[in-house]
Order: C-alpha cells, then sequence, then structure tokens
C-alpha cells in the first residue's frame, strides 16, 4: 500500500487546512493550530470519529424562536424550507464530516425532489390527473374504506418533504457504516421506491429504472453487467413497494408485497437467486452479490481480482475527497479498493468511516500535487466563508436555497440521476456571477445576527487605516494560502481607493471590511479547496 | 461585443490543448491544420439551435408509425392510433400534443430523421449521452471536449469571427457536454438572464473593477485557478451582452414560452439572434424524458401524463420560437435540431411507461427545412433485446448540418477515417437542408 502508507505526521498547518476543506467545511486559524498538534490520527478522527445519530442540532432547531425562516425550517412542508433544514444543519453542525458524506451520498445515490412531488401531487390530488386511481388517504381514514381526500394543492409538497427529509436522515445517519447495508435500506426508502419507480416494478411486467441505476450509479458502475443483469434484478425486486392503500396504514410507508413477486429463480451477474417467498430475501442476496461480484470487465486491470463496485465506489470516494480528475484506473483506486473491500476492525466490509480514515492519515491524502485543486461547490462556497467567518445568513428558506440554485446547486434537486456534473461546472460564468453577488450579501451586516463589520475583526478596529491587516485577516480565514502578488497589489489599491474617497474614518473602514470580504469571495482560490 | 476575441486573446494561446492532455491525441490533429484560414467554417449568417430532449424521448410515441400493427401489438395501453394522430405520410403521424407544430410539417418545413443512432448502443443514460454530445461511438477513442466544440477548435482553428458570441440558454449555470472543454472558448452560462450582473451594495464600480482585476492576474497554464479564470473572463465580457439581448422585446404574446429551461432557453435564443449577435450555435435542454412510469393517463393516453405533456411543452415553445425567427426575418437563416441520449424499449412495461431503449427518430425545423420523413421506416420486427436497431449514425446528421449548414469540414471534428468509412456513405440519404442559392463547400462536393 505504498500510496496510503501513513503519513507520519505532524500535519503542517497548510495540510491540516487541507484537510479541514475536504473532510469538512474548513476550519478557523485557530482550529488548524489545534488540528497541528493533535498528530495525524488526533486531527483525523476529530472529523471522521462522530457519533451518527446526535439529537443536538434537532434540539437546537426545536429550541429557535418561532420568527422568520425559523417557522419553516422547524416544520419543512416546502422544498425550499427542507432545504433551509439542512443548511440550517450545515452551518451549526459539529460533525462537518457527517454532512460531506450525507452530501456525497445525496450526489450519488439521489432523488429529484421535482419528480416526487409532483408524482405525489397527481397523486393525491384528483382532478390534477383526471384519474381516481392510486389516491391515497389520509391518517384518519382507517375506516377501510377507500375515499379520496379533498383536492389540496399543497400535499404533494407537504408529503414530498416528508419523504425527502427521512431520506435524508437515512444518509446521514447510515452515511459511516456498511455500504452494504447502506444499499438495502436506500432499497426500500420510500422516497427512492417513488422516485426511480420501484413501486411500480411487478411481477406481471418489471420496470427496470432501479435495477439499471443500482449497479450503474450506486455500485458497480456501467459495463459491469449486461443488460440480461437487469432485466434479472428487476424481477429479483419486485414486491419492494410502498404501501398506499388507505385501509391499511398510514400511507406511504415501505411494505413487501408478495403478491406482485416475481416467481422462480433469477441469474442475476452469473449466480442463481433461487425464489423466495420471504420478504426482501432475494433484494437482500441481490445486493450482496452486486457489492461482491468481481467482473473480470476488463475495465482496469484491478477488475480482474477486486469486486467491481468496490472499485467503482472508491473511485467515487476518491473524486469526491481528493481529486475529481482522477481516473478509474489510477493505482490509488485499487489501493482504496483493497481496504474497502475487506473486512475493517468493525468486523464488515465496505465499511465507508474505515476506508476514508485510512484514505485521510495516508500520504497520498497530503500529497501537495492534491492541495486546493477541487472546486468548491455552492455549499463549500458558502458554509466555509460563514463557519469559518462566525457569520449566520438566517434566511436559511427565503434565501440561501435560491442563491444555492443561482449557482447550480438546488440541494435535494439535482439535475438528474447522476447527482450534479461536479468539478469545474460549477464555475461557469452564470455561476461565478451569484456566487459574487452571495459574497456582496454576506458582506451586508444587515443579514447577519451579529453586527460583524464592527467586531469581526476587534484587534484592528483601534486601527482603521491598518489594510494589510484587513487584507491579511480575510486570507488567513478564506484563502489559507499564500496570496499571489499580484492579488495583494490589487486589493491593496482597492482598500486605498476608499481611504482616499469621501467619508468619516469609521464608515470607510466598514466599507473596507465588506469590500475585501466581497472581493476575498471572488480571488481565484476561493473557488477551490 | 468583442467577447470571443477577448478570451482568445486573453487566455486562448496560452491555453490551447487544454483538456485535449487528457485524452490521445486525436488523428484529426492533422487534419484540422488544413482547415484553419479556409474562411468558409460559420462564415455565413446560419443559426442552429439544439435541443436536448433528456431522458431518451420515445421517439415511437413522438412520429408513431400507426399504420404498422408490430407497433400497437408492443404497445396495448400506449399505443396511440391513426384516428387520435395527426397525418404526416401514410405511414407515420405526430403525436396530437405536436399539434402547434403540424403547420409547419404541411409547410414542408418540418424534417424527421427515423432510425438514428450508433452500434453496439449503450442503455445507460450518461454513457449514451457522453457519445451523442461529444460525437464518438463505442470502440473509439473517448473524446473530451463536446461535438460543437470541436466545431470552434478545430474546422475553425479557433479563428472565430468577431462577435461569434457562443451562447448557452439552459434552467442551471452550466454548459452541456457538446459545447464544453473546448480549447478555444468557454461558452457563457446563463440561468437567468435577468441576473447576469454583478452587484454590490457600496462602492459598486470599485468592487467590480477589482474583482475582474483579480481574475486577471498571471496564472500557470492548464491549472484549475486557469479554468476559473477563463471562466470569470467569459463572464465579464458576456455581462453587457447578455444585458443587451435581454432588453429586446418578445414578438410572441406573453406566455407563449413556458418559464422552464426550454421556454426559457428559447426566448433568450431568440432575443440574442434578434439582437443582432453573430451567434452560431445555441443549446437549450428539456428534462423529464425517462419515462418509466406513468408516461400516459389511462382513460386519457394522448393527453395526459409525462410524456404528453413534455411534447406539449416542446412544441409550443419551439413554435413561439420559429414564430419570432420568421416575424423578424431569420427563419430561413435558423435551423432547430432535436436529439435525445436513446430513444424507449418497443414494448411497453408493466407501469404504464417504457424502459430504455435504442435508435429514435430526431426532428428539425427551420425555413431552409426540406420537410419529411427520412431515414426509412423503423422495422419492429428486426428488435436487438426489444429496442431498434439504427440505420443511421448519429454523427451522419451532426456532419450534414456540419457540413451543409455551418459550412464546416466536418471530417475535423469527427476524424478523417470515421468521417469517410461511416458517415460518408449515409450522407446523400438525408438531404434534409434546402440550399437554393448556396455554393457546397469543395469539401462536401467531394464526398457526393
Amino acid at each position: 500500500m505504498p500510496l496510503l502508507d501513513p503519513h507520519p505526521g505532524p500535519l503542517t498547518e497548510a495540510e491540516a487546512a487541507h484537510l479541514a476543506r475536504r473532510a469538512g467545511f474548513g476550519a478557523t486559524p485557530s482550529e488548524i493550530t489545534a488540528l497541528t498538534g493533535a498528530g495525524v490520527a488526533g486531527a483525523v478522527s476529530s472529523f471522521i470519529d462522530y457519533n451518527p445519530i446526535d439529537p443536538a442540532i434537532d434540539n437546537q432547531i426545536d429550541a429557535l424562536p418561532d420568527t422568520g425562516d425559523n417557522v419553516l425550517i422547524k416544520n419543512p412542508e416546502t422544498k425550499r424550507a427542507l432545504q433551509g433544514w439542512w443548511l440550517y444543519r450545515l452551518r451549526h453542525t459539529s460533525s462537518p464530516f457527517q454532512e460531506q458524506l450525507t452530501l456525497f451520498l445525496h450526489d450519488m445515490v439521489t432523488t429529484e425532489w421535482d419528480k416526487i412531488s409532483q408524482d405525489l401531487g397527481d397523486r393525491v390530488n384528483p382532478g390534477n390527473d383526471g384519474t381516481n386511481e392510486d389516491q391515497f388517504c389520509g391518517p384518519a381514514d382507517l375506516d377501510g374504506v377507500d375515499e379520496p381526500l379533498p383536492p389540496d394543492d399543497t400535499r404533494g409538497d407537504r408529503w414530498t418533504a416528508r419523504l425527502v427529509k427521512e431520506q435524508n436522515t437515512l444518509y446521514r445517519e447510515n452515511a459511516h457504516g456498511s455500504y452494504t447495508e447502506f444499499l438495502k435500506l436506500i432499497t426500500r426508502n420510500v422516497a427512492m421506491l417513488f422516485y426511480l419507480d420501484n413501486k411500480d416494478n411487478r411481477a406481471s411486467g418489471q420496470q427496470e429504472n432501479y435495477s439499471r441505476e443500482i449497479m450503474e450509479l450506486f455500485s458497480m458502475g456501467v459495463g459491469n453487467y449486461s443488460e440480461q443483469d437487469v432485466v434479472e434484478l428487476a424481477k429479483v425486486f419486485t414486491g419492494e413497494t410502498v404501501d398506499d392503500a388507505c385501509a391499511r396504514n398510514f400511507p406511504l410507508l415501505y411494505e413487501w408485497d408478495g403478491t406482485i413477486h416475481s416467481a422462480g429463480s433469477k441469474l442475476v451477474l452469473g449466480t442463481t437467486i433461487p425464489f423466495s417467498a420471504t420478504p426482501g430475501q432475494e433484494t437482500d442476496q441481490a445486493i450482496d452479490l452486486v457489492m461482491s461480484t468481481v467482473t473480470n470487465s476488463g475495465i482496469t486491470p484491478a477488475h480482474a481480482t477486486l469486486p467491481a463496485a468496490s472499485i467503482f465506489l472508491s473511485w467515487r470516494m476518491l473524486t469526491w475527497f481528493l481529486s475529481e480528475s482522477i481516473p478509474m484506473d489510477d493505482p490509488a483506486v485499487e489501493e482504496l479498493a483493497t481496504v474497502f473491500s475487506s473486512v475493517s476492525g468493525n468486523g464488515y466490509a465496505y465499511d465507508v468511516r474505515e476506508t476514508l480514515r485510512t484514505l485521510f492519515e495516508s500520504q497520498l491524502f497530503y500529497d501537495p500535487q492534491y492541495r486546493n485543486i477541487m472546486y468548491k461547490h455552492p455549499v463549500d462556497y458558502t458554509m466555509m466563508a460563514m463557519r469559518n467567518l462566525g457569520l449566520e445568513d438566517t434566511l436559511y428558506a427565503s434565501r440561501i436555497p435560491s442563491r444555492l440554485n443561482d449557482m447550480g446547486m438546488d440541494i435535494l434537486d439535482p439535475s438528474d440521476v447522476n447527482g450534479w456534473d461536479n468539478g469545474g461546472s460549477w464555475v461557469y460564468s452564470g455561476a461565478l456571477i451569484a456566487r459574487f453577488n452571495y459574497s456582496n450579501t454576506l458582506s451586508t451586516s444587515s443579514i447577519a445576527t451579529n453586527a460583524w463589520c464592527d467586531s469581526l475583526i476587534p484587534a484592528h478596529v483601534a486601527n482603521q487605516t491598518d489594510n494589510a491587516g484587513i487584507i491579511e485577516f480575510f486570507r488567513s480565514h478564506l484563502i489559507q494560502d499564500t496570496l499571489r502578488a499580484e492579488h495583494v497589489t490589487e486589493l491593496t489599491n482597492f482598500l486605498a481607493a476608499i481611504d482616499a474617497g469621501a467619508g468619516s474614518q469609521t464608515a470607510k473602514y466598514r466599507r473596507k471590511v465588506r469590500g475585501c470580504l466581497h472581493t476575498m469571495m471572488a480571488v481565484p482560490e476561493y473557488q477551490l479547496k | 461585443m468583442s467577447i470571443s476575441r477577448r478570451n482568445f486573446l486573453k487566455v486562448g494561446l496560452s491555453s490551447m490543448a487544454f483538456f485535449t492532455l487528457e485524452t490521445t491525441t486525436p488523428s484529426w490533429i492533422a487534419r484540422s491544420a488544413q482547415a484553419i484560414g479556409t474562411g468558409d467554417c460559420l462564415s455565413e449568417d446560419r443559426i442552429l439551435v439544439i435541443i436536448q430532449l433528456a431522458g431518451g424521448n420515445d421517439g415511437l410515441n413522438t412520429i408513431i408509425p400507426v399504420t404498422d400493427a408490430a407497433y400497437h401489438a408492443a404497445r396495448p395501453t400506449l399505443g396511440i392510433n391513426a384516428v387520435d394522430a395527426i397525418t404526416m405520410d401514410g405511414l407515420n403521424s405526430m403525436h396530437p400534443a405536436l399539434q402547434p407544430l403540424a403547420d409547419r410539417y404541411q409547410d414542408g418545413r418540418f424534417a424527421v430523421v427515423q432510425n438514428v443512432g450508433y452500434v453496439n448502443p449503450n442503455l445507460s443514460h450518461f454513457t449514451s449521452m457522453e457519445y451523442f454530445e461529444r460525437g464518438y461511438v463505442p470502440g473509439e477513442v473517448q473524446q473530451i471536449p463536446g461535438w460543437a466544440s470541436r466545431v470552434y477548435d478545430n474546422a475553425c482553428g479557433c479563428t472565430i469571427p468577431d462577435e461569434s458570441l457562443f451562447y448557452l440558454g439552459s434552467g442551471v449555470p452550466r454548459i452541456p457536454q457538446t459545447m464544453a472543454r473546448g480549447d478555444c472558448y468557454t461558452p457563457p452560462a446563463v440561468r437567468d438572464p435577468d441576473n447576469y450582473q454583478l452587484n454590490a451594495d457600496t462602492d459598486e464600480a470599485l468592487r467590480i473593477a477589482t474583482i475582474h482585476a483579480l481574475n486577471d492576474a498571471t496564472v500557470a497554464p492548464l491549472s484549475e485557478l486557469e479554468f476559473v479564470q477563463r471562466s470569470a473572463n467569459t463572464m465579464e465580457a458576456s455581462i453587457a451582452d447578455i444585458a443587451t439581448a435581454n432588453a429586446t422585446p418578445q414578438i410572441v404574446p406573453a406566455g407563449s414560452y413556458t418559464s422552464d429551461s426550454l421556454g426559457r432557453g428559447l426566448r433568450l435564443a431568440s432575443q440574442v439572434i434578434r439582437a443582432g449577435f453573430k451567434t452560431r450555435i445555441f443549446y437549450v435542454t428539456l428534462g423529464g424524458f425517462d419515462t418509466h412510469a406513468n408516461q400516459i393517463i389511462n382513460d386519457r393516453p394522448t393527453e395526459r401524463g409525462n410524456h404528453p405533456r413534455l411534447l406539449g411543452l416542446l412544441a409550443q415553445n419551439v413554435e413561439s420560437f420559429l414564430q419570432e425567427m420568421e416575424l423578424s426575418g431569420n427563419l430561413d437563416r435558423t435551423l432547430v435540431m432535436t436529439f435525445s441520449e436513446f430513444g424507449r424499449r418497443v414494448a411497453q412495461n408493466a407501469s404504464l411507461g417504457t424502459d430504455h431503449g435504442a435508435a429514435n427518430s430526431l426532428m428539425m425545423w427551420g425555413g431552409s427545412v426540406a420537410g419529411g420523413i427520412y431515414g426509412g421506416q423503423p422495422d419492429l420486427t428486426d428488435l436487438q433485446r426489444g429496442n431498434l436497431k439504427h440505420q443511421i449514425d448519429f454523427r451522419t446528421v451532426y456532419s450534414y448540418v456540419i457540413e451543409e449548414w455551418l459550412g464546416c469540414d466536418a471530417s475535423a471534428v469527427f476524424g478523417n477515417t470515421v468521417y469517410n468509412d461511416i458517415i460518408q456513405p449515409e450522407l446523400p440519404q438525408i438531404p434534409v437542408i434546402e440550399f437554393p442559392s448556396r455554393v457546397r463547400p469543395a469539401a462536401w462536393n467531394a464526398y457526393r
């Protein structure tokens, strides 16, 4: 494992800042100093050994006063409200790595809000589609008689919010453990059953949407299975569906329905799965096969010896945490796949946390060639600034989500089943405009809960003409690397131009701080991590 | 209006072959060198509007083989009868949701190319999309820049005419693979033209000038930082242009365009054209065609459900765009072309939908289109795993458009070998475009 050999430590400040940008949403200068003193294992542990089910943030959200956007995020019933609920967590979490992992899974094993809400909206609103089929009922409707709910245009969104929140929580609470077990959970997740249509997959005629995407996008990667495998796996998944009968239950719970489960044995990836009437047994066996099958597809040399899923998923982890341009046949992928497919100290294979611990502690991870070469996604762009500077835009539902959408990242509603394009696609011209305009918004004190422009750099308030100090403050909190000499000159000239203009010294000081934040977030280096 | 020149001067020279380092040197490099300076490519005022139907459009329920018994046998519920559809040529009818475009067909300005696809079709959205957008097929060397990027990079040798704003209207500020990762040009990506400008609460001019200057700093070539700065330079150079276009009044009545990515994109494309910019290639997207389920609603198969809804959006917005081109005297120089990553399975599935398929039809509209149905009738009895076999490589159609419409050398885009062996024999089959007054380029005549 030459590439994944541990970094001997201790971490330099640049290395600690790199770890914080990739495993979390950056760190303040004092946090970076603490990381350098913790040893490599200690620094990595401080990010990845989080408590997966931590009620702290939920309690914090519950305790928010019923003002402004708080009302929306405490009880999310729309896309913007649920986005705000997640953004609050992203801003305030003490487990930033857990949120990066949640984003990673949301990107890779994704669902699109709009498809679910449209489907639900059509089905729960008689009159929307002219049919009375497949109507759902309210929770009070337990009399055994199917009867339509009165039309309600908000119902589709409300129910979608519940399903997508449930799914987002599934990602968050299970991201760290066995990926195989995670796949079994997400296969039975109601939002996913809607999104990739497996709720409609029946013995009378299977439908291939989920069986294809679970192999192509969630595990093995394209080229490692045949079209026949897609058909056979679809048969396996028949019966994994949603209970939408009025009489039986609160609607929209996962249900095993043996009456629509395909009869006979299925041949998946060269292995026969015998018919089973036990709920979900064939599904579990098939997912174990999907995760463990060595396909010898020739896509990389490693496919001759390692399970295809271990290679594809290791490659996806590396493209999220190390480098977007790493090729699948890079030796680092094979090394990480070897770790990922081996049984960890926790007693199971495909242990996400332990695999990423190996990566984050490795010499490879700290190789300077990988530093500041990934494009920040819009959540990185906004949250790194707010968290590192102690700023807060409290319009979690009514402003930040639409601004993220302008930047190309409508969280919970990506463009397609492959999530986001990532990489350079984050910084095309329209997205840069949206970024720079948001940094303008963030630099306006009225939006923040703290009167930051007076208090953010207390050490400098006494010396309001210390322009180099202002630049250094934002460099050390946002760039955390060398600022190019040309940039220092431009920013120095910018602040000097304000000094040369009209206004009181205090007013000009505020304009300098605001302007320096606005423009520092437009420095090309700040677009990278 | 000096976007291309500015970008080229500022960053183009230092970034030549920026992304092609990632792939094997393509065989068409030598060929493209010859193409430089022909002075023909993109030199006429022709406009190409590419519409992506993302997710895999069900071509068989778009241009419907209503007379084919095999079609109705495979789609007992989903199938649309002749009586419900709009007659085209006796064999095929268009979906009734395409009604807004029916007159275009009657006028001979609506063409369909059937049986378009490629060898060994891949049923993955993303793999197949990559083939269609980057213009290569299984078994060939992977291409990195999109095929439209290569029109600029190779056929024009980066000698992009000044003012050739290469514009994208889309629902998200990203650039589709078709026009991404080119060497000589990073096109602007516009999500919302109303907000395509930089703001500052105070010291506005000073701050904006500083932002631009910060992105003009010296940077190492072939780096991620350079990519950011290139994009920021495109931003700087395009803001005023987009504002100019956005101020151009709409001709068709309010509500003629829908507010989705397609409607907004076509509306803005029309504005860019009517504002007088010399943009050559536009690209807009309409998503949602991955109709595995509830493609139709059982009792109203032609009116309700996802597929009729999407075809209705397509027809309404394309017709609004064509009307604006017509009213402004631009229709004869405008060609609209659809593509989708694949068609759908011939047989319906159990959930009122269709799974991923292969060969598909592709539609074109415009004042110079020679209307009709080309490419032969799909054979629903000779299938591969339930999917239509292709008869025409999609690059045949692209090449035809590149050669005949844009006046460029298609072999410089798709490779000389590919062009001769695969594309050239198929080209004469699809004379989709009329050129009463245009002299064909010599390169094209050689292949006739």
